[in-house]
């Protein structure tokens, strides 16, 4: 690469970063959080569905006093998946304090090719405690529409890889209840590292 | 290409690793086929029987654009360019036939948004390891490369030249 061209980049690497980024919002609006911090607070959503080990799973009860973070995804996603849940595993591995405090939910929007054992050998991978959850997709649309998310949509399953469009956000809902604090796609470790110990003291008594 | 912030970021990393010195540019990883030079090439290690992701970068230094047609491995049967988009809270992915690289422009491959899917793997995939890829280019023609074998967590996205440079 010439150095004019080098500069040329550099200056519209420079006015993209500068120009078109997403205004910062103010600081009493985001809390010093990394993540989205939602006007309206979500409820925690009421379902019950099975996780890998066929037992039955209800979220509230299950969840109860915990900061937990919820996923809807699927195991053959390229990259929006696997890295929300590596970014958090790895994430918890560096605070078993935290991560005790703490439960991590998945819940597959693909429950046709997403077995329980494959969902499991999958969410081994980042961290054996992250909890899988099947469906019905009836009452994985139930869980979006709770949580105002976009209802995920299975492509042409005539298709051997066929695709699965979902949310790309983690829901994080404190250990008092509703969630506050989304995580889109693009969360660093450094995000979730600083913002998990934050959730789990923060009582939002203020709102 | 869609100009997620995490694009954006990356870059703008980029840029400025190019000015800092060609040479960060022009290293191993980087492959020189006249005006078009591909960087950071890395593979993320499947997880279970998942698909393994392939990201790329094409700088296209020259005066006319480059399309990229196919990219060919032997360690996968199936190598397919997609592009995730968001509309709203919504990811969806999209196959694509092939991808343009500007004239004096560049494709930048980062999770998220332009990716290669590779599926019906033939061996193995681990973290360390190194991937022979070739990347068919309508008028450059066949580029070799060596993608590196990163993990998931490796991957950090919203940093410049996520994975590569750690």
């Amino acid at each position: 690469m010439r150095s004019w061209q080098a500069v040329s980049l550099l200056l519209l690497g420079a006015a993209i970063g500068c120009g078109l980024d997403v205004p910062r919002r103010s600081s009493d609006e985001t809390r010093g959080y990394h993540g989205t911090v939602l006007g309206t607070p979500l409820p925690r959503p009421d379902f019950t569905l099975t996780d890998t080990e066929g037992r039955s799973f209800d979220f509230r009860a299950e969840t109860e006093g915990r900061l937990t973070l919820l996923f809807i995804g699927y195991t053959h996603c390229p990259d929006v998946c696997p890295v929300h849940m590596a970014s958090i595993g790895s994430v918890l591995a560096k605070l078993p304090e935290v991560a005790e405090r703490t439960r991590v939910v998945f819940v597959t929007a693909d429950p046709r090719r997403d077995t329980p054992e494959r969902l499991r050998k999958w969410l081994n991978a980042f961290d054996h405690r992250f909890v899988g959850l099947r469906g019905s997709v009836d009452e994985i649309h139930r869980i979006e529409d709770a949580l105002a998310l976009p209802r995920s949509i299975v492509s042409d399953t005539t298709s051997a890889e066929y695709e699965v469009g979902h949310a790309a956000v983690v829901v994080a809902f404190s250990p008092n209840g509703p969630a506050h604090v989304l995580y889109p796609f693009g969360t660093r470790q450094a995000d979730y590292a600083a913002d998990l110990p934050r959730l789990l003291r923060d009582t939002w008594e203020d709102r | 290409m869609r100009l997620d912030r995490a694009a954006l970021r990356a870059r703008f990393g980029a840029a400025l690793v190019c000015l800092l010195g060609a040479a960060a540019c022009r290293g191993e990883a980087a492959v020189d086929l006249g005006a078009l030079v591909a960087t950071e090439a890395v593979v993320v290690a499947p997880v279970g029987e998942a698909p393994a992701a392939l990201y790329v970068s094409l700088v296209n230094g020259g005066a006319a654009p480059d399309t990229l047609v196919a990219v060919e491995s032997p360690a996968a049967s199936r190598l397919e360019l997609h592009r995730s988009m968001s509309h709203g809270a919504m990811m969806e992915m999209a196959p694509l036939d092939h991808i343009e690289i500007p004239a004096h422009g560049e494709l930048r491959m980062v999770p998220g948004g332009v990716h290669v899917m590779m599926t019906a793997l033939r061996r193995a995939i681990e973290p360390g390891d190194s991937i022979e890829t070739t990347l068919v280019l309508r008028r450059a023609g066949r580029l070799r490369i060596a993608a590196k074998v990163v993990s998931y967590d490796q991957l950090e996205v919203g940093e410049p030249a996520a994975g590569e440079r750690r």
